[in-house]
């Protein structure tokens, strides 16, 4: 029955005209799709609906760690399909060659992942750790309560260096900004100068515009909230000089913090996962090519490992200008 | 009956598929494009562009490179006749979870709530 209505060319056919191993994968591949829509969309409608988002400098996130794994999973990408069309032409050789290198770009990858992962832990950027997260309300209140508490600590007990050194001089004038904010009192022009240096140039880490909030700050016109963001900027801004200090620490608030780390650890986690996964089937390919049981025959194999690690590569090229870039 | 429905065109699609210059191209294209999204991101910093601009540019980009690995290095250029009914409906429903969420989470308070 079947047969015969093949053989009339009936315009009906049972099925996708496609072979069940990439059928497989792919209907695999649209759940893939759907889940990590719901990890992206889940991240950007949280970033879209809060009003102030943390910059990628605040949360210690290197754009070129970024865009050297994006090319590393481009690379393997590339050495996959040349596994492909290596087994295609029934070049086994080759395709062991293409798939050692897609596994070693793999670990590259990861690799970079652990350090950047390292780095959030050493610094407690993790979900519900984040201790200043609001410019606004209690917490930012809270936290210019702390950051006085921290500032006349550093002053008094000359906690990061000498009397005349770099760092103390510099806790010193923050604390008189702060001071002079609380007390209501317009700042000096030396004051403003210190706030000048240290903001001026730095919106890409701040998320302030020195010029267009410098005006408010010499007309003593800014609200609690815009002075809690400039007195958070500061102090990050002197973390940053103080770099080589390793005590110099100031606190400073991630505006949303715990959310992005909840976000970011969710969507770069499952991505890493999804690596690993590949990269687990990678090294079985290269057990059955070591014991020579690799051959033609598995053409259909690599294509469809070859499938999902694009996919993982394609969920890459997303994430890395979301999480990274804009 | 299904294997012989399938197979045919499954091979056919073999011999219409990409050779290594293509993708070639395509890694060379991929590359480019991720410096571009950085050039952008660079431009944005330093307020040669808007911050809205970079980031529908870059957004851009990314289709664009996403677009070239599915076509070429997914076969879809060949295999998406076959495949569309999984593919786009997918594609549909996944943005509009996205958009579905937005009337009550983003545009609820940015369109009532001043900036401060």
């Amino acid at each position: 029955m079947a047969h015969a209505v093949v053989d009339e060319k009936s315009p009906y056919t049972m099925g996708l005209p496609i072979n069940n191993g990439k059928l497989a994968m792919w209907l695999f591949l649209v759940t893939e799709i759907m889940f990590f829509t719901g990890l992206i969309g889940t991240y950007l409608v949280l970033r879209m609906g809060s009003r102030e988002w943390a910059t990628p400098h605040q949360v210690h996130v290197t754009e070129w760690m970024g865009a050297v794994n994006t090319f590393v999973l481009i690379c393997s990408s590339l050495t996959v399909v040349l596994a492909h069309s290596a087994i295609a032409k029934g070049d086994v050789q080759w395709t062991i060659y293409y798939i050692f290198i897609t596994l070693m770009l793999g670990f590259v990858f990861l690799g970079i992942k652990y350090v950047e992962y390292a780095a959030k832990f050493e610094r407690h950027i993790l979900p519900g750790q984040i201790k200043y997260y609001q410019f606004d309300g209690d917490n930012g209140r809270a936290y210019r309560k702390h950051l006085r508490e921290e500032l006349e600590q550093a002053v008094k007990e000359q906690k990061f260096g000498g009397k005349d050194s770099e760092p103390t001089k510099q806790c010193s004038n923050l604390l008189g900004i702060v001071t002079a904010w609380d007390q209501r009192k317009p700042l000096t022009t030396g004051q403003v100068g210190y706030l000048e240096d240290w903001l001026a140039g730095h919106k890409a880490e701040t998320d302030i515009s020195w010029d267009e909030i410098r005006p408010k700050v010499e007309e003593n016109k800014l609200t609690e909230t815009q002075q809690i963001k400039l007195l958070s900027a500061a102090a990050f801004m002197l973390n940053h000089r103080n770099e080589e200090n390793k005590d110099f620490e100031l606190p400073y608030i991630i505006p949303q913090g715990n959310i992005w780390a909840s976000c970011y650890f969710a969507m770069t986690g499952f991505h890493a996962i999804h690596v690993l996964g590949g990269l687990v089937v990678f090294v079985i390919m290269l057990i059955m090519g070591w014991r020579r049981i690799m051959g033609r025959q598995h053409e259909s194999f690599v294509e469809l490992t070859g499938l999902y690690w694009h996919f993982v590569d394609i969920v890459w090229i997303f994430l890395f200008p979301l999480v990274y870039l804009v | 009956m299904s294997d012989n429905a399938t197979s045919t065109p499954a091979v056919h699609a073999e011999h219409h598929g990409p050779n290594v210059g293509a993708y070639l191209a395509v890694f060379g294209a991929l590359s480019v494009f991720t410096a571009l999204s950085f050039v952008f991101n660079t431009m944005a910093r330093h307020d040669a562009i808007s911050h809205l601009t970079s980031f529908f540019l870059i957004l851009g980009v990314a289709i664009i490179k996403a677009l070239l690995v599915a076509a070429i290095f997914m076969h879809l250029k060949w295999d998406f006749r076959k495949l569309y009914i999984l593919i786009v409906p997918a594609l549909v429903l996944g943005p509009l979870l996205v958009i579905v969420l937005l009337p009550d989470i983003v545009l609820a308070w940015r369109l009532t709530v001043a900036a401060p």
